[in-house]
């Protein structure tokens, strides 16, 4: 059952943007494979609350994302077009009742698939593909982990279809 | 369920307006910053300082799952690399080992070699393969025989001086009894006086002097070489010296003997036999006169 749009949610959903930011530019060597966490972040986007106002949220993702532009090194802009372009196609205010995880789920590696060819795209790079592959193998499984972490919060737009 | 879908239109109709206003906003964001990441702005660089400390701690537990990672894998190749280096070490050791092998053949050549020629002899360098010496013997087993020119009666020298003489030969070895032995019976004199006497050997290490023709003439330190008299061994090769109480101290001084060098008389040698896997070298003819050899030094490792 959808309620009104409420500027808590907004903040709460850049709570988790925030919170997965952080651990965006750090990176992981395992085994002589680096691995970046800078896909982590979308998780958040992608699970951002139902009922959130939505010019606020983007609000959020817009300025949050401009940080993460610097704390990545990356230029101004690019992962607020990212996030907002997932957020748009995504639509979290539409979601319906009840979340469907494995959809989801699916639907946030289909999306990752698309931001890698994107960028390889640009780059018309192959290798780029392959170097960010383990990146989004990373991101990829995490996405449960959020999930169940926003549910244990309190997140009840979250609550499985059992 | 239609008050349902026409909220969702509504949300969706309300909802896309602030989107792409955002979007376009960042969209131009991203066209206006050219500098990129390279731009050292005040703003870059504040937020890059803040976050830095912050992302320290951050990526300590990060830290602590590489090094897990890295700690397994190191055990791992450890494991891999301590095999390696046991096989190495095996190889080494084996390299080692011949090394120092080789290095006491070519000293103990050397020392034969340079050692100067007492008589026009045929002189063989050949291998003490084992040395007895029991309690009531005192023999070495050569490995040289026959095939090679040895004749019993032979004279068998050490590095030091006069070792004992060939008692028996086969095609391949020979048996020598040492000075030491109790039935080695060698005619020596006083290099000093030109006294003759017998060299008795009594299975201790010190030999006695028998049949003295003038027993003053033997002083202690006086110089003992062989005199050649019994027709078996060349005149001249050190014995060793006189010691007080009237036996002999000998050059070879009881030593264990690893190559020894034979005097052969009339050895004719065949070009060609020669058999170097068996250490045997030949030295033919060499056309010396004795020499008087001085005193070595007693107390040297000689």
């Amino acid at each position: 059952m959808n309620r009104e749009p409420t500027l808590l949610d907004a903040l709460l959903g850049a709570l988790g943007l925030v919170v997965l930011g952080i651990l965006a530019p750090l990176g992981l060597n395992l085994g002589g494979v680096g691995l970046a966490l800078w896909l982590l972040p979308l998780i958040a986007v992608h699970l951002w609350p139902r009922d959130a106002n939505v010019g606020l949220s983007c609000l959020l993702i817009l300025v949050l994302g401009t940080a993460l532009d610097m704390a990545l090194g990356l230029r101004l802009g690019t992962y607020p077009l990212l996030a907002l372009t997932w957020y748009w196609l995504i639509r979290p205010d539409l979601r319906t009742d009840p979340f469907h995880e494995l959809g989801s789920w699916l639907l946030f590696a289909l999306g990752i698939a698309l931001v890698l060819a994107l960028i390889a795209g640009v780059n018309r790079s192959l290798a780029t593909l392959v170097d960010l592959l383990p990146d989004a193998l990373v991101a990829i499984p995490v996405f449960p982990l959020v999930l169940r972490a926003y549910r244990v919060s309190g997140r009840s737009d979250l609550a499985a279809a059992d | 369920m239609a008050y349902a879908s026409g909220h969702l239109a509504q949300r969706r109709a309300a909802g896309r307006r602030p989107i792409l206003v955002v979007i376009a906003f960042a969209g131009a964001l991203f066209f206006l910053d050219r500098s990129g990441p390279l731009d050292n702005s005040a703003l870059r660089v504040g937020v890059e300082d803040t976050a830095a400390p912050m992302l320290t701690y951050l990526s300590m537990p990060l830290r602590g799952v590489e090094t897990f990672v890295e700690t397994r894998r190191d055990r791992a190749r450890a494991f891999e690399e301590n095999v390696g280096l046991k096989a190495e070490l095996r190889r080494l050791q084996d390299a080692e080992r011949e090394r120092d092998s080789l290095t006491r053949k070519l000293e103990a050549m050397r020392l034969h070699i340079t050692m100067p020629e007492v008589a026009s002899h045929s002189v063989i360098l050949a291998r003490a393969v084992t040395e007895t010496s029991g309690p009531f013997q005192r023999a070495a087993l050569i490995n040289t025989g026959t095939r090679d020119g040895i004749r019993a009666g032979s004279a068998v020298l050490s590095t030091n001086g006069l070792y004992g003489h060939v008692l028996r030969t086969g095609q391949r070895s020979s048996r020598v009894l040492r000075l030491t032995d109790s039935n080695s019976r060698v005619a020596v004199k006083n290099e000093r006086t030109r006294s003759r006497a017998i060299l008795s050997g009594d299975d201790s290490p010190r030999p006695t002097l028998a049949y003295i023709d003038n027993a003053e003439t033997f002083r202690p330190g006086d110089f003992i070489v062989t005199s050649g008299d019994d027709g078996v061994l060349p005149q001249g090769l050190p014995v060793g010296f006189v010691a007080a109480d009237g036996r002999v101290d000998l050059s070879e001084s009881g030593r264990t003997a690893d190559w020894v060098r034979i005097y052969v008389r009339d050895f004719i040698p065949a070009p060609g036999e020669a058999d170097d896997s068996r250490s045997v070298l030949r030295i033919i003819k060499v056309p010396v006169e004795a020499e008087p050899v001085s005193a070595p030094d007693m107390d040297s490792g000689e």
